[in-house]
């Protein structure tokens, strides 16, 4: 582990708790990574089912994020909070996720078109009938501009956190933002 | 405040992250343009359905937890590039030098065969030139030049060349040494003289004349050593007369304590008394020489004609025989058998 990213990480951080979970983490004790996982599952798994429907292919990302936080966990410098390394972890993940199913897509004779490899809809069709309209109409949405209303909307992230998570500027997710709702707004009201 | 701008702000200004100024200027601008107003109302609708929207997460799973760390356990040691560096450095290497030696070894083998007849024939053809080139014939008068040819040096030690065949050492062996200075030339000329004096001792004077020896060797050698200025053996005593010698000799010669060991002097002896009849010191000298080297077969036939000058027939048929019996070369084996014959019919 990366010693001297541990020394970077101030003490008198706001999220105290997870830097000192961090930093025991980092000296070895390994179990207490268990607690993080306790803590962020939740908003993990509201980012990744945001952009993914099939349940299985939701917890298998999941713990491929958490697997890949504790890897790297020797990279955190501490300039910000935990969760916000997390969450960018987990967009990443799920994004290239994203683009790797779909150079996997294959062509189905039955809609006679191309669809993704996404598995069932139960989740879906378990929502309200206007959530499962907004959620197929997100659905339908660029990878980024919906990644930003997942983040915005459905997990109730600041555009200024949103932009430290993406790496971007809060122009960049305020832009992305005004977009997406242009679009969903005739989606909507076409019926998706 | 122009459309462009007012619909950048539409964002901030529904999340309230606008200052007061600006929202003020946004709303002024709504006021006046209907296509903006009409828009913004657009994304206000929307971005509160979404706000709104009855959309849960996915409810984690109960084990999320335990699933992870099974596999963070399972995960093997993460590696350190850095420690696992010269170990991987140190296969690179041994892998590489393996590759050289099997390239080295595969490539020259054939080389070398290919090169082994051209190497041979060059060799040989090094060793047919000779070590230093032909002189040119030389002009009248440059005789004192050609005697100031180069020739090899003194110290030259042939066996140093252990590499060189033999044709380019028989050469160099050939080649005129480096020319000797006077003192080596008066030594030399001295040793011939001294020589030449001993076997005057049994040649010039015939025995039991009772000459006086004129002592001309000892004189030959003293004048010798005189001239190299060697004035301690030039005031060597004189030599014994020759009569005191020849009667001394010849006891010794009887005893054969006196006879020269070398083969050399041998050879000599009995071709001089020969000439000179003397043919009891042939005979003395002959078989001094067989039973020095009894192996020889020319030695025992010489032996065999010195005894039959001497009437010793029996000493005589056993050196023909034993001759005969060492494989003596031809004519003498003729002769030895011949001479069997005629001293078994006497």
């Amino acid at each position: 582990m990366n010693k001297t990213a541990l020394n970077t990480v101030k003490e008198s951080e706001p999220c105290s708790d997870d830097l000192q979970i961090v930093r025991q983490v980092l000296t070895g004790d390994t179990p207490l990574f268990g607690h993080l996982v306790d803590r962020h599952k939740k908003r993990v798994y509201g980012i990744v089912s945001g952009m993914i429907d099939s349940q299985d292919e939701v917890d298998d990302l999941v713990q491929d994020i958490f697997i890949a936080a504790f890897k790297a966990i020797g990279r955190f410098r501490g300039d910000s909070k935990f969760s916000t390394w997390l969450h960018a972890i987990a967009v990443n993940t799920t994004l290239r996720h994203i683009q790797k199913m779909k150079r996997r897509r294959v062509f189905s004779l039955d809609n006679g078109g191309y669809q993704f490899l996404t598995g069932r809809d139960a989740w879906a069709h378990e929502s309200a009938e206007r959530g499962r309209e907004i959620r197929i109409a997100v659905k339908s949405l660029p990878d980024k501009q919906r990644m930003v209303v997942v983040l915005h909307y459905f997990e109730g992230l600041s555009c200024p956190e949103i932009a430290e998570t993406l790496g971007c500027s809060v122009g960049t997710v305020w832009s992305r933002l005004h977009y997406a709702c242009k679009v969903l707004k005739v989606r909507l009201e076409s019926g998706a | 405040m122009k459309c462009r701008r007012c619909r950048k702000l539409f964002i901030p200004c529904l999340e309230g992250a606008l200052s007061e100024e600006l929202s003020r200027r946004v709303e002024e601008h709504l006021s006046i343009c209907p296509a903006c107003a009409g828009e913004f109302e657009d994304i206000k609708e929307v971005s509160a359905a979404l706000a709104g929207a009855d959309c849960p997460a996915m409810d984690p799973l109960p084990d999320i937890r335990d699933r992870v760390m099974a596999r963070i356990y399972q995960q093997p040691k993460m590696r350190n590039w850095r420690k696992a560096l010269p170990a991987y450095s140190a296969a690179a290497a041994a892998m590489l030098l393996f590759a050289v030696i099997l390239t080295t070894v595969n490539f020259r083998e054939p080389q070398q065969l290919c090169q082994a007849p051209q190497k041979r024939a060059a060799l040989e053809k090094a060793s047919e030139q000779p070590l230093y080139p032909a002189k040119k014939p030389a002009p009248a008068g440059a005789k004192q030049a050609d005697a100031e040819a180069p020739s090899l040096p003194a110290e030259l030690n042939l066996k140093s060349l252990p590499a060189l065949p033999k044709s380019i050492k028989g050469a160099v062996a050939s080649l005129p040494a480096q020319k000797p200075s006077e003192p080596e030339l008066a030594s030399a000329k001295i040793a011939e003289q001294a020589e030449a004096a001993r076997l005057q001792q049994y040649t010039q004077v015939p025995p039991g004349t009772g000459q006086q020896m004129p002592a001309a060797a000892p004189a030959i050698a003293r004048d010798a050593y005189a001239e190299c200025g060697n004035s301690s053996i030039a005031k060597e005593p004189a030599a014994p007369s020759f009569r005191g010698a020849s009667k001394a000799s010849a006891a010794k010669m009887k005893r054969g304590s006196d006879l020269p060991a070398s083969r050399a002097e041998l050879l000599n002896l009995i071709n001089t008394c020969r000439d000179a009849g003397r043919k009891e010191d042939e005979y003395a000298a002959a078989e001094r020489l067989t039973s020095l080297f009894p192996d020889e077969a020319a030695y025992w036939f010489a032996r065999g004609q010195a005894a039959e000058k001497i009437d010793k027939k029996q000493d005589a048929v056993d050196s023909y025989r034993r001759a005969v019996e060492l494989k003596l070369l031809q004519p003498d084996l003729d002769a030895a058998k011949a001479r069997l014959i005629e001293l078994g019919r006497q």
